[in-house]
């Protein structure tokens, strides 16, 4: 089952209550579609909610695992609503482990849903996440068309490229990335 | 007294359970149905003073007749259960240890109490009681247990899942087994790399021991299953309403799959849409309603062929 913007808000919201009651409460930073639609910047329905993290006090911590507690909660949560039990679950966590774009956390925006708090990815980064995703799989790829939908400035895209380069310094992805940028009318800068 | 009518019918069906053993009660509606002191024990100590005259009665059956009560079982079920029926239980075994030499484990503060000396027991003949003849024949313990179970089935059981049931360590339940095929009471067979084990002549032990149950519930598993239902049940009407309706489609989903695993067959439909609370909840009713008059279906593998 798929979501949208309004189906994901309610399923957090149930999510939350049932932490609230069973006394837990877990901070997640998601990226990704079902982040883009919480953001409201894109419309088409999503699968899941993707996260790279959990809040911790030790700091931001990889979402794979996720806690015992959460996804217990997630898989009570998706059987009375028809959703897939993985509705929640660790996303592309890689991205943690090779460095997210600096000052990640400082843009994130943060959503609150009774025991559950949702940090939401600002625009700025998942572009980041958007072009590196989008030279991977394509311009028909649907991560082409959310990059597309967040409308990215030529320097917000040469940023994003930057980091990119950072994930993958192969040659042939920086061939994808160069052709990637020169579709969406990017003045390409020699030092990238 | 409760307001509440799952508790209403929890207690009558304590109340019938009790009388079949001996407890000063009018209610017999479980004549040929299998009982079981340990469990029966733990859940009406849970129960506790929702009915003092109940808490009263059995306390005195437990001092006039607690030497038929394994405390090594007591002990084990009691491990296993929640931390409202450990607590109240501590309090039945201090109390009935103040009036008597018993000493089971879990014991703590006694409450005020003067035995009422109404409980009866005389002689263990009807089929309610076979625990209680068993326990006469073999003894207070691991035999008298594995006996039982056997006798309520044809099925061949291995060691893990008759300790499980009884509620005795694997290690003295494979030993008494043992001792029970070399005397020549069982036989045994292999199951892919496990030993299983049935009575060897199910009906010549039928007619030694005299009538036997028609209906064999495993209420070392049905009594916890009510307190965590109720339990559960106390839970969600606290909650906001959608955190109630996940707790409470989770709680049908225990119930359901832990009534299937008992063999339990309740004799009425489910509700149509069980994640409200108040149809779940008066079908939960009704179902305890049934269990407390003994107008229940119990799977055949439930029942001795």
């Amino acid at each position: 089952m798929s979501f949208d913007a309004a189906l994901l808000e309610e399923a957090l919201a149930t999510l939350g209550e049932v932490l609230d009651a069973r006394g837990h409460r877990f901070e997640v930073v998601a990226v990704g579609g079902g982040g883009l639609l919480l953001l409201r910047v894109i419309e088409r329905p999503t699968k899941d909610l993707d996260l790279v993290g959990v809040l911790t006090p030790a700091g931001l911590v990889s979402a794979e695992p996720l806690p015992a507690e959460l996804v217990s909660a997630c898989r009570d949560v998706a059987a009375p609503l028809g959703l897939a039990p993985d509705w929640i679950n660790p996303g592309p966590t890689q991205l943690l482990d090779l460095g997210l774009p600096h000052g990640f956390l400082a843009r994130v925006s943060k959503r609150t849903f009774g025991g559950l708090v949702v940090h939401l990815a600002a625009r700025f980064d998942q572009i980041h996440f958007k072009l590196y995703a989008a030279v991977d799989q394509g311009p028909r790829s649907k991560h082409f068309q959310d990059l597309l939908k967040l409308a990215p400035t030529p320097d917000e895209l040469v940023a994003a490229a930057r980091w990119a380069r950072t994930h993958d310094p192969s040659d042939a992805f920086r061939e994808m990335l160069l052709q990637a940028l020169q579709a969406l009318g990017v003045e390409v800068p020699d030092d990238l | 007294m409760t307001s509440s009518p799952f508790l209403a019918h929890s207690v009558a069906l304590a109340w019938s359970l009790w009388s079949e053993l001996g407890v000063s009660g009018w209610g017999h509606t479980h004549r040929t149905w299998f009982v079981d002191p340990e469990p029966l024990i733990l859940w009406t100590a849970w129960l506790g003073d929702r009915d003092a005259r109940l808490r009263d009665e059995v306390t005195d059956w437990c001092v006039t007749f607690g030497s038929w009560i394994s405390g090594s079982r007591l002990a084990n079920l009691l491990a296993r259960t929640d931390s409202e029926t450990t607590s109240r239980f501590g309090e039945l075994a201090a109390t009935v240890a103040a009036h008597s030499t018993l000493r089971w484990r879990g014991s703590t503060k006694p409450r005020s109490f003067e035995p009422t000396g109404r409980s009866r027991l005389e002689g263990f003949r009807a089929p309610s009681q076979v625990s209680l003849r068993l326990r006469g024949v073999f003894g207070v313990g691991a035999r008298a247990e594995i006996m039982r179970v056997l006798l309520s089935t044809q099925d061949a059981l291995a060691a893990a899942d008759l300790a499980d049931e009884i509620g005795f360590g694997k290690r003295i339940v494979s030993l008494t087994l043992e001792e029970l095929r070399q005397s020549g009471v069982l036989r045994e067979h292999r199951v892919r790399n496990r030993l299983h084990y049935r009575l060897h002549d199910r009906t010549a032990w039928s007619s030694v021991l005299g009538a036997l149950p028609t209906v064999w519930p495993r209420w070392s598993g049905i009594l916890p299953l009510l307190v965590t239902t109720f339990q559960g049940l106390e839970h969600a009407r606290k909650l906001s309403p959608r955190a109630r309706q996940v707790e409470t489609h989770k709680l049908d989903a225990m119930v359901t799959l832990s009534a299937y695993a008992m063999g339990i067959h309740p004799a009425r439909e489910k509700p149509e849409n069980p994640e409200r609370l108040d149809e779940l909840e008066s079908w939960l009713e009704e179902t305890v309603h049934d269990l407390a008059r003994a107008d229940f279906e119990l799977a055949p593998a439930a029942r001795p062929a």
